[in-house]
């Protein structure tokens, strides 16, 4: 008898949908949480406490020491500069591709493939491809050196922030285009045949109509590439090592190595710092999107 | 719901993106704060159990040296125990992956100021200087000062002094190794040339070199040498004056002129990189392990050799080097520091440092000065590559004592690969040595990487 009422509960339990959607939410929430939930929680902690093991609270000792740290300093200012430039170039770069795409084009199926495909490539066999590139040694300064041009140290000057730029958008412009596509082909059709009888001119259209209506998409690929830009970290690593010439010197590196060197209180403090610092732009990001939203409506 | 998506939405985008860096960890630093009692003679009170003391000593495995000493120091102190903490490993060597563990273990033990009392360093070079500059270690300096026992007549002090870090003692070296070179004497006198070791610098060497190679003597003065390895040894002779603290002086004018006059040594074929039979050549620099081992190498060389210093950079004030192969430092929170230190007093003692020979030179003056004695007395040593006895006296002995009490230059392994500067240096320095990159342009990009490291 007893079983039987608590299979009715369950049952009636079930068919409240709030019930369903915190079971099938709890799977990957506990994995969330014991992945990145905790330890990060663990981490603010420790970026406050002077060691980890028996560790005393010294309030903010260690984001002073992080400050003191020229190397840190550095690394965010790199940080900083990369995400500013790449980003704006990688959105101009997708609008537009997204734009050519969309029209009738010669293999357009295909051209569409080719811009997806560095996603799905291992960074790994890229990176070999591009030291020898840009080596100081490499392909590119053999082809300056055979047209008479003084080469070029890429990956050792001020140059690299440049190389770099272009390995983050060969990299993610397939996904911001694909993006772009989704957004460019829901803007109904008939805005722009009102317009073209009203007589508006191309710009105008853009301007007006495209550009409106693609914001809520904007701001999502503005997100996903700032995120993207700080994790070229990777492309960095491969490409020049830990300690690489320091206008390439990013935040992540500064991590990578205080991690190396055991010293988790700099490197708790600095990555509190950052999860800060991209808290509060995504903050801003979204109310002013929901702000858009609102005049939108 | 859309503003509850929102917030879900820029949740998961912090974390995302926060977590593509490395968080949390096991280890931390170490606190400097726990101030030692001292008692009145100013040495450090220790905590006892029941009047039972244990000096915990981590090391990579416990040799012969360390299983007597802790034998005898237990005879003659019933109340201490002697714990020698070994990194456990499968083979008798290390694999590269045990290495790299057995430096990530050490690490976190120091770094969390819980490992053991003494840290016993030998072969496998530890981040000694990150630990210091993490307060780690204790500053023995103030111990050698407070301790009145401590007679420092009796050890080679040049060797325990040119250890410093940080402007302390954090390391006491047990035995090294000495580095010189050795010359062959019979050539160089032939060709009338004299050389004042004691003050020739890196110019003076090239224009002996020159005139030898004219006047008789070999063409080629040192080989077997890569110009990088000797730009980290020169680095490494000169650190106090390349790297200071935080900043570093690689694009001064004096690392630049160090670089140029590296690479005209080998663009005038003075140095070689390849190998050349030593009897070829004016000079061969090389280690020396014990009295017995300078004999061994004066008659190995040439067969008439003598021990040169290194030539000196700018106004160095020596040119023998060493590397340190036995040595300890004190965790700065271990509870028995006053035991400790008398243990590490122990080890440096003429009756433990006459334990061992294979290891290097002894720290100890009277052991060192012994070990002459007997191979005068014995008269020879026997040399199965010359094929003949070499003879052993007091006279022939004399510039290995005058070149012990002068090394003065540590070899901290700047030039072993796991070390970030040296590998830095050697990467940078490649392009300059074939002629790509100019020297300052080179100098100018090592201190720009050196830098991001030295200011982390």
């Amino acid at each position: 008898m007893t079983n039987k009422r608590y299979w009715h509960k369950l049952i009636r339990l079930l068919r409240k949908d709030w019930a369903v959607a915190a079971f099938f939410l709890a799977l990957s929430l506990i994995g969330f949480a014991l992945f990145y939930l905790i330890p990060f929680a663990m981490g603010f902690l420790y970026s406050f406490q002077d060691r980890t093991v028996d560790g005393s609270f010294v309030g903010l000792d260690n984001y002073m020491a992080l400050q003191a740290s020229a190397s840190f300093r550095k690394a965010a200012s790199n940080t900083f500069l990369f995400t500013s430039i790449s980003v704006p170039i990688i959105i101009a770069l997708s609008l537009l591709f997204a734009h050519l795409l969309n029209q009738k084009l010669f293999a357009r199926n295909w051209l569409q493939t080719a811009f997806v495909l560095p996603l799905v490539v291992p960074v790994a066999s890229i990176v070999m491809i591009w030291q020898i590139f840009f080596d100081w040694n490499g392909t590119l300064n053999a082809l300056l050196q055979s047209l008479h041009v003084e080469r070029i140290d890429w990956m050792k000057s001020d140059w690299s922030m440049g190389v770099l730029i272009i390995v983050y958008i060969w990299k993610n412009i397939g996904y911001s285009i694909i993006l772009f596509l989704a957004g460019l082909q829901n803007i109904p059709k008939d805005y722009y045949e009102t317009a073209d009888i009203e007589g508006a001119g191309k710009l105008h259209k853009w301007i007006h109509i495209t550009l409106v209506y693609l914001t809520p998409t904007m701001f999502f690929v503005i997100l996903i590439s700032i995120i993207n830009s700080f994790k070229v970290f990777r492309e960095t690593y491969l490409i020049a090592g830990g300690y690489p010439h320091d206008r390439i010197y990013m935040l992540q590196h500064y991590m990578n190595n205080m991690f190396l060197s055991l010293d988790v209180q700099k490197l708790t403090a600095a990555a509190v710092l950052m999860v800060g610092c991209i808290l509060v732009f995504v903050t801003g990001m979204l109310a002013i999107e929901r702000r858009f939203r609102n005049f939108m409506e | 719901m859309r503003k509850a998506m929102s917030i879900l939405f820029m949740f998961i985008i912090v974390i995302v993106s926060a977590c593509s860096a490395p968080t949390g960890g096991q280890t931390s630093s170490n606190n400097p704060n726990n101030a030692t009692a001292l008692s009145e003679e100013g040495m450090p009170l220790d905590e006892t159990k029941g009047g039972k003391k244990t000096v915990v000593v981590s090391m990579l495995a416990a040799d012969d040296f360390y299983l007597q000493a802790k034998q005898k120091y237990e005879a003659q102190h019933p109340n201490t125990t002697i714990q020698f903490k070994e990194f456990p490993a499968e083979g008798a060597t290390l694999n590269p992956a045990e290495v790299e563990r057995y430096i990530k273990q050490i690490s976190t033990e120091v770094l969390s100021g819980k490992g053991a009392d003494l840290y016993a360093v030998s072969t496998i070079p530890l981040p000694i200087d990150k630990y210091v500059n993490k307060k780690a270690f204790v500053n023995l300096e103030e111990l050698i000062k407070r301790d009145k026992t401590f007679d420092p007549n009796l050890y080679q002090m040049n060797i325990i002094e040119n250890s410093r870090m940080n402007n302390g003692i954090y390391t006491l070296p047990l035995q090294f190794y000495m580095e010189a070179l050795f010359g062959d004497a019979a050539n160089i006198g032939n060709a009338g040339v004299t050389i004042d070791d004691k003050n020739w610098t890196w110019s003076e060497f090239a224009e002996i070199s020159k005139k030898l190679a004219d006047k008789g003597g070999h063409s080629v003065s040192l080989a077997n040498w890569a110009p990088e390895l000797l730009l980290n040894n020169l680095v490494s002779d000169n650190y106090p004056k390349l790297v200071n603290g935080q900043t570093a002086s690689f694009d001064s004018a004096f690392f630049t002129d160090l670089l140029k006059q590296v690479k005209s040594l080998y663009d005038n074929n003075i140095i070689k990189s390849e190998n050349v039979d030593s009897k070829k050549t004016n000079f061969t620099y090389s280690i020396i392990t014990s009295p017995s081992d300078y004999l061994l190498r004066l008659g190995l060389y040439y067969s008439n050799g003598k021990i040169y210093q290194k030539p000196h950079s700018a106004d160095q004030q020596s040119g023998v080097s060493f590397s340190v192969t036995r040595e300890l430092a004190m965790n700065a929170n271990s509870k028995v520091k006053g035991e400790a230190w008398n243990f590490m007093k122990f080890l440096m003692s003429e009756e433990i440092q006459s334990l061992t020979k294979e290891n290097g030179i002894s720290i100890n003056k009277a052991v060192n000065d012994k070990a002459v004695q007997d191979l005068v007395k014995q008269g020879s040593v026997n040399n199965p590559k010359a094929g003949k006895a070499l003879e052993a006296s007091e006279e022939n002995l004399q510039p290995f004592k005058e070149m012990v009490s002068e090394a003065r230059l540590r070899d901290y392994g700047y030039n072993d690969e796991h070390n970030k500067l040296s590998a830095i240096i050697t990467e940078e320095a490649k392009a300059f040595f074939t002629g790509q990159k100019t020297a300052e342009a080179t100098a100018k990009l090592m201190q720009n990487r050196i830098m991001s490291y030295l200011n982390e």
